[in-house]
């Protein structure tokens, strides 16, 4: 392979582990934000009944390995040497990469009656997904010398995209109760996708005779550079919907939420194909040829060997990952609040699971902070952080992020999230009215207590 | 609270910026890859033909019937000149009109005799002058025959004068005494005689034969000189010993004249690559008859074949000389012992054909019989390499031991490596029976490293001189035999450390 594309797929690699993401939780226990009704369209904002959201970014990294798994002694220096290949003994017999950069250009929230509040966004995603074998990254980086006498299976699960995205919610709430629904629709721009995951070199130990099998995809879509428009919002379509209730216990606030049920992009413009499928022995040149023979040679014939045909076209349906929230909130007095979140995450019949405890405290009346210490699959721990500050009653700057350690060890971290923007607050405020309901309501009498 | 919340908020911001600090000193980014990769370079089969394949074109290999090889040397067929008795005969001869009946000279050459010619090529001319009186004329050639019948011609000579001519293709003249008889007869209308001295001549244009009958006498036909060039030898170095068990040279003559030949040598020896020569000491030397066709096999072609060997020859000590040219000049004498001159023929196409022939049966002893080779080469195809490490599996199904190494010379003729530093490496031959026949084959793994150093050192080499020092199974102590069914697999694979 061309050492270009070697250091491509490396420097790839390890750029994406800032830029991949997880689903962030700890956005589901910032309900004063708009933002939170992402994770569940029963939410509706606390504070004003208007909201204007101005673009926000959103970012998360979760990787096995470190940028301090990157750094090697060298010279007494310690010097950032990614291509040394020292951090292949860290990695997994499968890794995974994965993970979304978004960028929410625009969101608006407003009542069309006192029961009936509707919302609408626009945002453009990169979801990035990959299933990386240690023996992909072995042969890339040592070459197949560490493989003589076993097989190296090195087909690596490969799904990332750019894509836009139109929702539309729409929430019925009174006193005890809100449920809301949003449809999506979904434009895929570009991606690239793998299909079977079947590339396994053995590499014998008498005179290091190769055996390729290989049953393996790659189909790639570019957007139409003369029709960028309908690259960005029409070529490749999909739908997705989101479903949330939310009950109101008096202090107590239950949460269910199901997200981009039945979601699916179905690519079909722009695509090219690489395949690969077959059972190919290299054993080398039937004659000796000295004054003919050179490396590039060799790996030459190795290449063609593999037999990939390309051809303009092909089609991938990619499935949106079912999300699934389930939440507690208890007001412990008016500015303390406790919670608990499961979360559960099934994308291409595997399934990830979280769980959170929160504690937010309205610090000020213009200052809520909040700390949730979070459990993802294998993870350990992660402390999270949600802060919101409003200003002048109209502005709401907010930073959240699911693990706030590592912005203090940056470099020693394999996971990174933030979500960072402000909205705009505009109209009456909605809680004035619902508190005065509830407390009217004297719920404690009616339901009890729950502890 | 507000002064606890401004140390909460420096002491945060202090964390964040220490956080910010870069955990490293360097940034390397341009450090080369250094994989590793195992590819196989080569998996062949061969047999002693497949070897053979890179000599020059005039050695092959030849399978016998019972499965043994003969390796042939062979030389470009060489052939004698023409002959041609008449070829200083004058363009046209012309003869005047003296009398009525002219006997013509027609001497036979130098020592020989013709007793007669079938013509090819040539004409008789007359022309007689005009008359006054209308004559009749008949020219007649008593000794000139067509399918039995003597050449006569008459016709009508008067005031116009007559020239004509008869194509002399397909006619016999059959001499008499060396002269050929010439007739003219004219008659008048009354049967009256007349004389037409110096009234005419005759013209015989230069003749070409188809054949001839007589005897031919002793005269010499030279032979081209010719050599067999011995590849196998070429690099050979004195420091080895390679004895075959059977040579033979064949010299394989076709012969078309019909009167006997004796050929000879006139100079026959050896030459090898530290300039020994030997002559070649056979019945050439003093001449060997061959054999020829009888009058009644005119066209035919006779084969003569002559097969030197230890027994009538000192053919085994000139191969045992390692000669790299064997060369020799024939000369062939005829009638040499044919004291009653009898009668045979010589033909427009006879020729005396030579092709000499080295055959060696692969059969015979080989001690340290080195060899070279040179190959050129051209490292820096294998710029990204840095170290190499070469696994050579063989299967060597022959009866030959082979010890290889390679030198790696400059563009200025130095030497500046060796592929292997200490002992080269060794090809175990087959095991044999004492008669020399194998049984079995001999597996062997062999590892050559090419270590960074060392392939920095030899990657301005523009050749490799590889050295084979060959010694059949049991380092030369018992003849062994090659054949068809003997193989010599190869399995060549390179672990090569590479810089992308």
């Amino acid at each position: 392979m061309n050492k270009f594309y070697i250091r491509f797929i490396l420097f790839s690699f390890f750029f994406s582990q800032s830029l991949m993401a997880q689903q962030e939780q700890t956005l589901n226990f910032a309900t004063d934000l708009w933002q939170s009704n992402l994770t569940n369209p029963a939410f509706l904002p606390s504070g004003k009944n208007i909201q204007i959201s101005l673009p926000s970014l959103y970012f998360n990294a979760n990787s096995p390995l470190s940028i301090r798994d990157l750094i090697v002694q060298k010279n007494g220096k310690r010097v950032f040497a990614p291509f040394y290949g020292q951090w292949l003994d860290k990695l997994e017999e499968k890794n995974y990469y994965n993970g979304d950069v978004q960028m929410l250009t625009g969101a608006i929230s407003f009542p069309i009656s006192e029961h009936i509040q509707i919302s609408g966004h626009q945002l453009l995603s990169s979801s990035q997904n990959y299933i990386v074998p240690r023996d992909a990254a072995t042969l890339l980086i040592r070459g197949n010398g560490p493989f003589v006498g076993t097989a190296a299976e090195f087909g690596t699960h490969v799904s990332t995209d750019l894509r836009s995205e139109f929702g539309l919610a729409i929430t019925y709430h009174d006193e005890f109760f809100s449920i809301g629904g949003r449809i999506k629709s979904q434009n895929g721009v570009a991606g690239i996708f793998s299909r079977g995951d079947k590339l396994r070199l053995v590499t014998d130990t008498s005179f290091y005779a190769l055996r390729l099998t290989t049953d393996y995809d790659l189909v790639m879509f570019q957007p139409d550079q003369k029709n960028l428009v309908s690259s960005a919002f029409l070529n490749n379509g999909g739908v997705s919907a989101d479903f949330g209730v939310k009950i109101n216990l008096g202090k107590l606030k239950l949460s269910a939420s199901v997200l981009d049920a039945a979601g699916s992009i179905h690519w079909k413009k722009g695509g090219t194909t690489y395949s690969t499928n077959g059972d190919v022995n290299f054993r080398g040149f039937s004659k000796i040829d000295v004054e003919n023979t050179s490396f590039q040679r060799v790996m030459d014939t190795v290449k063609t060997a593999l037999n990939i045909s390309e051809y303009q076209g092909g089609t991938f349906t990619q499935n949106l990952p079912l999300r699934v929230y389930i939440g507690a909130n208890y007001e412990v007095t008016e500015n303390f609040r406790i919670g608990g979140l499961f979360y559960s995450e099934t994308q291409n019949e595997e399934t990830k699971y979280g769980a959170m405890a929160n504690v937010t405290v309205n610090y000020l009346k213009w200052l809520r902070l909040g700390m949730t210490i979070g459990l993802r699959n294998e993870n350990k721990a992660n402390l999270g952080l949600h802060a919101g500050l409003t200003l002048y009653k109209t502005a709401q700057l907010f930073f959240i992020t699911d693990n706030i350690l590592v912005y203090g060890t940056p470099f020693a971290t394999n996971t990174f999230n933030g979500r960072i923007g402000c909205n705009l607050l505009f109209g009456k405020n909605p809680d004035d009215k619902l508190t005065k309901k509830i407390k009217s309501s004297n719920m404690s009498k009616r339901y009890g207590t729950i502890w | 609270m507000s002064k606890l919340s401004t140390l909460l908020f420096l002491a945060m911001l202090c964390c964040l910026l220490d956080s910010c600090k870069l955990p490293y000193d360097d940034v390397d980014l341009n450090v080369k890859l250094t994989p590793e990769y195992a590819v196989p370079l080569v998996e062949t089969t061969m047999n002693l033909n497949d070897l053979f394949e890179g000599f020059d074109g005039n050695a092959y290999l030849k399978v016998q019937s019972d499965g043994s090889y003969k390796m042939f040397y062979k030389s470009p067929v060489i052939e004698t000149q023409p002959l041609n008795l008449f070829a200083s005969m004058p363009e046209v001869q012309t003869i005047p009109i003296t009398q009525s009946d002219i006997a013509l000279p027609f001497p036979s050459p130098a020592g020989m005799r013709i007793d007669a010619i079938d013509f090819k090529k040539g004409f008789f001319k007359w022309r007689f002058d005009a008359q006054t009186t209308p004559l009749t004329v008949r020219i007649s050639l008593p000794q000139f025959t067509k399918n039995g019948q003597a050449f006569s011609k008459t016709f009508t000579l008067s005031n116009v004068a007559i020239r004509d001519s008869i194509d002399l293709n397909g006619w016999r003249c059959e001499p008499t005494m060396d002269n050929i008889v010439i007739s003219y007869q004219a008659t008048k209308a009354s049967g009256e005689f007349v004389s037409l001295t110096n009234q005419g001549f005759y013209d015989i244009t230069r003749f070409e034969s188809k054949s001839i009958k007589g005897y031919f006498g002793q005269f010499l036909l030279g032979l081209p000189k010719d050599s067999i060039n011995f590849d196998f030898f070429k690099n050979w170095r004195p420091n080895g010993k390679i004895r075959f068990s059977e040579p033979k040279l064949i010299f394989d003559f076709d012969n078309t004249f019909g009167f006997p030949l004796q050929v000879r040598t006139s100079s026959a020896e050896s030459n090898n690559q530290s300039g020994q020569k030997i002559t070649l000491q056979s019945p050439l030397t003093t001449g060997v008859d061959l054999s020829f066709s009888a009058l009644n096999e005119i066209g035919l072609s006779k084969l003569t074949s002559l097969v030197l060997d230890s027994k009538n020859s000192n053919l085994t000590d000139i191969i045992a000389s390692y000669p790299t040219v064997f060369s020799q000049s024939l000369v062939v004498v005829s009638n040499l012992n044919n004291s009653a001159k009898n009668a045979g023929f010589l033909n427009d196409d006879s020729r005396l054909k030579a092709s000499i022939s080295m055959e060696i049966p692969l059969i015979g002893t080989a001690e340290n019989f080195t060899t070279f080779d040179t190959l050129v080469l051209d490292l820096s195809k294998f710029s990204e390499v840095t170290t190499a490490e070469f696994k050579i599996t063989t299967d060597n199904g022959m009866p030959i031991d082979m010890a290889l190494q390679g030198y790696f010379i400059s563009s200025s003729g130095a030497i500046i490596d060796s592929i292997a530093l200490k002992e080269p490496f060794i090809l175990r031959g087959a095991p044999t029976t004492a008669a020399g026949t194998t049984i079995g084959t001999s597996l062997a793994y062999n590892f050559i490293k090419v270590d960074a150093a060392k392939f920095t050192r030899i990657r301005s080499a523009k050749k490799i001189i590889m050295k084979y020092s060959i010694s059949s199974t049991n380092n030369g102590a018992n003849p062994v035999r090659f054949n068809a069914t003997q193989k010599f697999g190869v399995k060549l694979g390179v672990r090569v450390g590479v810089n992308l």
